[in-house]
């Protein structure tokens, strides 16, 4: 095995995809790296990310290692891809290590129509779509306008709270992470700030990164998993990106104010700001967690109530009844979120806060935390790409128990910054350019589509495919997009 | 008011460099580019005020949290702050305390195009410092 050193940081190699950042000054764990030595000295070039992977190694109670994903990028606090298991004891919680898109996450629906059926009115079915769910910036809209008490009473309930109001099914609850709510969420730690941003936002799409996409099943890897999450080839299928909108930008803004004074009265050194914290038993750590939890129930909702939108589009665009449609929800997964689970650590089952920032919970075959039906092959885990190529399922598997605390990779990751992307996307026509490929696209602006074009992402399937290597989880189908709605 | 301020190429979000010859400045040329990042040209007709005053225990948290308030009333209230009236920064026996009035105006669906959602204003690389005769200062919007 080699080592290189890469930003005067030393990495040994562990195995093939696996590279590890010794501990060394104030570091209490090593760091540990999944990626390939490809995408290693290419992506991590002009980045301080692995500066941030060791910063992440400096956070009181950290356990094990501080991880990071093959989609490892930039970001404030942790990097993105980054993973970080906190004792409950004597450890921190950081809202560096959730990210600003609280239960930013993914959702997969599949539909009894195959693409070659349906494909003459995909154009249609994309302005239905475009019209009835609210995208761009501060889009707002989808449902009524909430009282505070009726939104206090969906931060509480999460997608059940969609559920009472006929936005979905009892399977959409079961198909959900944490059925679609975190119990401790607390809607009185919240503020009247963050209220009043997201008071409006239910079922909506938002802008930058955020889309809903309608694919089709391209090609199946594992087709007993396939089978059991009823996926086939030629399938339509519809996945959904968003997360917790303005609510939860406004709770992890406010609750890093809180938690920057926080480190300081508690004593700790850390190399950033973004990475303040506060201990999992304090007032501080606890109101954070309520409401990050309640953010989390915001975003299982919002996406919940965002697919029941995209259903009632599917119905009006094809003239079908819900039992001919078959609009079923395979799994709604989150990959930002702090969340207490139990691990297997030095020998022991250990209660921990495990930080996934970025990063996609993927737990293995047999987990009590699985929906039943699954629990033969494990989570699903739901990877997007960009608009232009495609997008993955996969699964968890034992060794994410081992190594990750049963984590994977959640997406591509930029390649070009927006206003590279702009200056690309100069001259050309990218709504037609995508058209060729079979792909139609509705968006509030030109500005969004240049700056999300295909060519700003990174190759996911290098990501996937590293975690696929590595045995971390396992490749089970790939997903072409033939229609786009963004914000 | 002396100042100015350049946005700098970031991966993912909008990075600017503001610079001016006291704190005051440095907050009201910070509020120009925040408002510049989120909407084109607007026209101060018909204007309200709204006021702020906070303490924080340093000059970079007064700094975030003043841009913060500007962003949530945008968001959260729907309204535009479009220039600062008047602003007053002192150093108190712990910390930092700001006064500001603020002139904007409702947001307008009709006329006004909000470019871009900032989520948050962030810390990061945010260190407010006396270089060559000015405050200087890197700022990073989460979009």
């Amino acid at each position: 095995m080699d080592s290189i050193k890469l930003h005067n940081t030393l990495l040994n190699q562990i195995r093939e995809n696996v590279w590890e950042i010794p501990a060394i000054g104030e570091m209490r764990v090593p760091g540990r790296i999944y990626i390939s030595r490809k995408m290693l000295e290419r992506t991590i070039e002009n980045e301080d990310a692995l500066q941030q992977v060791i910063n992440v190694a400096h956070l009181p109670g950290i356990q094990k290692y501080s991880l990071a994903m093959p989609d490892i990028h930039w970001g404030y606090g942790f990097p993105i891809g980054g993973v970080a298991a906190t004792d409950l004891d004597d450890g921190v919680i950081s809202p560096g290590g959730v990210g600003y898109d609280i239960n930013c996450g993914v959702r997969l629906a599949v539909t009894n129509l195959e693409y070659e059926s349906v494909k003459a009115k995909i154009g249609k079915l994309i302005t239905n779509l475009f019209n009835n769910i609210p995208t761009g910036v501060g889009s707002s809209g989808a449902i009524k306008k909430l009282s505070p008490k009726e939104m206090k009473q969906l931060l509480s309930k999460g997608s059940a709270w969609a559920l009472e109001n006929n936005l979905g099914s009892s399977s959409d609850l079961e198909f959900t992470e944490e059925s679609g709510t975190m119990k401790n969420a607390d809607p009185d730690v919240v503020s009247q700030h963050a209220i009043e941003r997201g008071v409006d936002q239910v079922g909506t799409l938002g802008s930058g990164n955020h889309f809903l996409e309608v694919d089709v099943v391209e090609e199946i890897f594992l087709p007993r998993a396939a089978e059991l999450f009823g996926l086939f080839k030629g399938q339509i299928v519809v996945l959904i990106h968003t997360g917790s909108r303005g609510l939860g930008y406004q709770i992890c803004d406010d609750y890093l104010k809180t938690l920057v004074k926080a480190s300081d009265r508690y004593g700790f050194k850390l190399p950033d700001r973004q990475l303040a914290c506060a201990p999992l038993n304090s007032r501080e750590g606890k109101d954070y967690l309520s409401a990050m939890q309640a953010a989390a129930n915001f975003a299982w909702n919002n996406r919940q109530v965002i697919m029941h939108l995209a259903k009632k589009s599917f119905m009006e665009t094809f003239s079908m009844k819900e039992s001919e449609l078959g609009f079923n929800l395979i799994y709604d997964v989150c990959h930002n979120i702090a969340k207490i689970e139990e691990h297997f650590i030095n020998s022991e089952m250990k209660k921990v806060c495990v930080h996934r920032k970025g990063a996609t919970r993927a737990f293995a075959p047999g987990s009590k935390m699985i929906p039943k039906k699954y629990q033969e092959i494990g989570q699903p885990v739901l990877i997007p790409g960009d608009m232009g190529r495609y997008s993955y399922v996969a699964i968890g598997t034992q060794k994410a128990m081992e190594e990750t605390f049963g984590s994977s990779c959640h997406g591509a990751g930029r390649n070009l910054s927006r206003h590279r992307a702009m200056k690309e996307a100069k001259g050309r026509d990218l709504v037609n350019e995508l058209k060729q490929k079979g792909i139609i696209i509705q968006a509030k602006g030109y500005r969004t589509i240049a700056e999300e074009m295909s060519g700003a992402y990174k190759d996911v399937a290098d990501v996937v495919n590293v975690m696929h290597d590595e045995g971390i989880t396992h490749k089970v189908a790939m997903l072409r997009p033939v229609g786009v709605i963004k914000g | 008011m002396t100042g100015r301020y350049n946005f700098i190429d970031h991966t993912a979000d909008i990075a600017v460099e503001v610079s001016a010859e006291n704190f005051e400045d440095l907050f009201i040329i910070s509020a120009k580019a925040w408002r510049d990042s989120v909407i084109d040209e607007i026209s101060l007709t018909n204007p309200q005020e709204k006021v702020l005053e906070f303490d924080d225990d340093s000059l970079e948290e007064l700094l975030v949290h003043f841009l913060s308030e500007l962003n949530y009333f945008l968001l959260g209230k729907k309204w535009i702050a479009v220039s600062v009236r008047q602003i007053k920064i002192n150093k108190i026996e712990i910390g930092w305390r700001l006064s500001a009035a603020i002139l904007g105006v409702p947001v307008d669906e009709q006329k006004h195009k909000i470019k871009i959602e900032i989520k948050a204003v962030t810390f990061h690389q945010l260190d407010i410092k006396f270089i060559n005769g000015e405050y200087k200062t890197r700022i990073v919007f989460d979009i």
